[in-house]
């Protein structure tokens, strides 16, 4: 951790506001994309955004320093977005736990089909941004967190495991299947 | 060459750089296989097009929301791990008490 944000911390446990706004304004902006990817609307991610840096000021005190600020940040998020699906109905995802079906016939279409060079396989195409962001929406909880994390905001495996607390191993399968699962969904828009 | 269905499970630790350098040539070696270059390439290409997800920018008028819920509100006094389980302890008791008394009313 660096030297300015363990001081910003300090204050913080002080109750300097201050001192915990800087600590929002670094953090902010990842926390709302990671909010905004797993609830897929912005009414919901202003809420769980609001509720994750209101718990995090009530909890400061509590912050030891074991981990990064910002696994803590994530865990919290996190937390608050697993309470918001308890209190809700429960919202329809796809299974992704069955084999993957190595060779069908859907396989089969897939064959010569290598749409990575297509001119529209950009992301300046609005209709694919809007396909990636309801692949990703329809994909299981646990999958979703990690593709997030991973692939939207860059972390390496390592940091993925210490803010989901799952085993590295668990980290590479479960991105595998959400990349193979997003792979699959866009081939089929890309098939028309 | 390897079969299809190890090449699907290795394409995430091809693509993230994380197979030993026996398996890594290995893979290579599939993409003198049709579907496993076209896999491969369109794989490679939805990871690339998940990473180019821009960020939406956080709007002002959230910030300043939160930063006056944050002004309003006081941390909560930080409790030394001992001190928590005996709070904790005495909930718990007071609970089984209440419930004990309410029992007792019952009948």
């Amino acid at each position: 951790m660096k030297e300015l944000e363990k001081q910003l911390i300090e204050k913080s446990k002080q109750g300097n506001t201050r001192a915990f706004e800087q600590l929002i304004k670094k953090h902010e902006s990842k926390i709302y994309n990671l909010l905004l990817g797993m609830s897929g609307n912005k009414a919901s991610a202003e809420d769980l955004f609001q509720e994750t840096f209101l718990r995090a000021w009530r909890k400061i005190k509590t912050f030891k320093g074991n981990s990064d600020f910002s696994t803590w940040l994530y865990r919290i998020a996190f937390n608050n977005v697993l309470m918001k699906r308890r209190n809700k109905k429960k919202i329809h995802t796809i299974s992704i736990d069955a084999p993957v079906v190595i060779y069908d016939k859907e396989t089969n279409r897939d064959f010569a089909d290598d749409w990575s060079k297509s001119p529209v396989a950009t992301s300046e195409n609005e209709e694919l941004k809007n396909r990636i962001s309801k692949a990703i929406k329809s994909l299981p909880e646990k999958y979703k967190k990690v593709l997030i994390l991973r692939d939207i905001e860059g972390m390496r495996n390592e940091e993925v495991k210490k803010i989901l607390n799952i085993s590295l191993a668990s980290v590479k399968s479960r991105l595998h299947r959400a990349r193979l699962y997003l792979r699959n969904n866009l081939s089929r828009y890309f098939r028309g | 060459m390897m079969d299809y269905e190890k090449f699907l499970q290795l394409i995430s630790d091809f693509l993230d750089d994380e197979l030993d350098f026996d398996l890594e040539r290995e893979f290579e070696e599939s993409f003198d296989d049709e579907f496993c270059r076209c896999y491969f390439n369109t794989f490679r290409k939805t990871v690339e097009l998940c990473r180019e997800i821009e960020i939406e920018e956080i709007p002002q008028e959230l910030h300043r929301k939160l930063i006056i819920r944050i002004e309003k509100e006081k941390p909560l006094p930080y409790l030394p791990e001992p001190l928590r389980r005996k709070k904790a302890k005495c909930v718990v008791r007071k609970t089984a008490k209440s419930s004990r008394i309410k029992k007792g009313q019952n009948r």
